[in-house]
């Protein structure tokens, strides 16, 4: 499963230049390569699903403790608040972070300016919930993820202005999304 | 919707508080005597639905999106009265030119969903919030004691508002194969509120990071909560009247009064 494509190609579309897309996936796109192998075989099964993004959720959480900011202590704590939302509505115990994020991530997000790997963190899992909501969850799961989706779309954006990144970056969320796959 | 004093009442407290006079109402009228007119059942509520009753108003996933087609359409009028008022300029104006360009870009990708969803794309505003909006929003910016202050205002409610009315109506959809593709907009629609509300003040991160000082004015955080907010926006603009009190308008995610029905057209 991946990122949801325009339907079309458009010109304007052909605007929608990435810092990901010039780095052609580079080592983040290694990271989730092998995120995206270590979900494989979950399925379409609704706990396994909320376990891999409770996990994922998890993992940007103990990431963005490791960075030195106010900013990522803000970061941290909603993404906690994700995780907690995610366990309670699947009636799972809000553990057990996602092992190939975080090892993937964490010499990055330890480094002195965790920006870059935070805006394609924050793309990631937008991209991964907003894939998820075409599965046939209940309403208030549905409720649940758009809403961390659209949160985390604005963390990548916020991130991405306060760093100074150009502003199709900040716009325009290209990441592929994480996705359980049969 | 528009009024003049600093905190009205929303559009759901003003159908909810209609109904209930209308309720009340109706219970005295019908302890009356000598009562005439029509047999047929009235409706209760304040302009819940298109006047011409024969028009289908069945909420099905092509009028959900024809309605979020719609708001891209509202959206793009807005900031066109934003841009050519004079104003913006410099980053704020590029940032609006910018703005128009993703909306038109988003009307015409949500016209697809339309399609998908077997309805016919609605490529025209919405007339019920151009007239309860953006009317009296550019009416009162025209006037405005300090217009760059108002139009950015503006801007902020108007990118809020869409991304929460993704949020809102992507929840109704029963087809989930749309779901995706629609909020990938309504994302988008989010990173552009933040942006616009950095373009606007840069300390305005979240309110975690520092909260701003009490205003009249309401102020717009890149990263208002941890969870995306539905609850509706009241943007106080214009120059102040005799009593102090400023235009208010309130934006609201779209509900029974603002759909684009099947049977609508431009």
């Amino acid at each position: 499963m991946t990122n949801p494509a325009p339907a079309e190609i458009t010109t304007s579309d052909q605007g929608r230049t990435t810092r990901r897309a010039v780095l052609g996936l580079g080592a983040f796109g290694t990271v989730m390569a092998a995120a995206r192998t270590a979900s494989a075989g979950v399925g379409a099964d609704p706990a396994a699903i909320a376990q891999f993004a409770m996990g994922a959720e998890l993992a940007a959480q103990e990431l963005y403790q490791l960075a030195d900011g106010e900013l990522w202590s803000v970061m941290a704590a909603h993404h906690g608040a994700y995780a907690e939302r995610i366990a309670g509505i699947a009636g799972l115990s809000a553990r057990g972070r996602n092992e190939d994020i975080y090892d993937g991530f964490a010499d990055a997000f330890s480094s002195s300016d965790p920006s870059d790997a935070a805006i394609e963190l924050e793309n990631t899992l937008a991209a991964t919930h907003t894939e998820l909501l075409s599965q046939d969850f209940d309403l208030p799961i549905v409720a649940a993820v758009a809403s961390i989706a659209i949160t985390e779309s604005r963390h990548a954006a916020t991130i991405a202005s306060l760093s100074g990144a150009d502003l199709d970056t900040q716009l325009v969320n290209s990441a592929a999304a994480l996705a359980p796959e049969a | 919707m528009t009024s003049n004093q600093p905190t009205p009442l929303n559009r759901r407290e003003l159908l909810r508080n209609g109904g209930l006079a209308i309720s009340l109402g109706a219970l005295l009228a019908a302890c009356g005597s000598d009562r005439s007119g029509p047999d047929t059942p009235g409706k209760i509520g304040v302009e819940m639905l298109p006047e011409d009753e024969s028009i289908d108003t069945t909420v099905d996933d092509a009028v959900i999106l024809r309605t979020l087609q719609s708001l891209e359409y509202t959206t793009i009028e807005m900031h066109t009265i934003l841009a050519g008022s004079g104003a913006l300029s410099g980053d704020a104006l590029a940032l609006a030119e910018r703005l128009i360009t993703e909306h038109r870009r988003h009307a015409d990708e949500v016209g697809e969903l339309v399609a998908q969803a077997g309805g016919s794309a609605y490529e025209c505003a919405n007339p019920f919030l151009m007239e309860r909006t953006v009317s009296p929003l550019a009416a009162a910016l025209e006037g405005s004691d300090d217009p760059t202050r108002d139009a950015l205002e503006i801007a902020n409610g108007f990118e809020n508002m869409v991304a929460a009315s993704y949020q809102a109506m992507v929840e109704q959809l029963s087809d989930g194969a749309l779901r995706p593709g629609a909020m990938t907009i309504g994302n988008e629609s989010a990173r552009q509120a933040a942006v616009v509300a950095l373009a606007t003040d840069p300390d305005a991160v979240a309110p975690e990071l520092g909260e701003a000082e009490e205003s009249e004015f309401p102020t717009f955080y890149a990263i208002p909560a941890p969870f995306g907010q539905l609850t509706g926006i009241t943007l106080v603009v214009g120059t102040a009247d005799v009593d102090g009190a400023r235009t208010s308008v309130s934006l609201q995610t779209p509900a029974e009064n603002s759909f684009v029905y099947n049977d609508l057209s431009c």
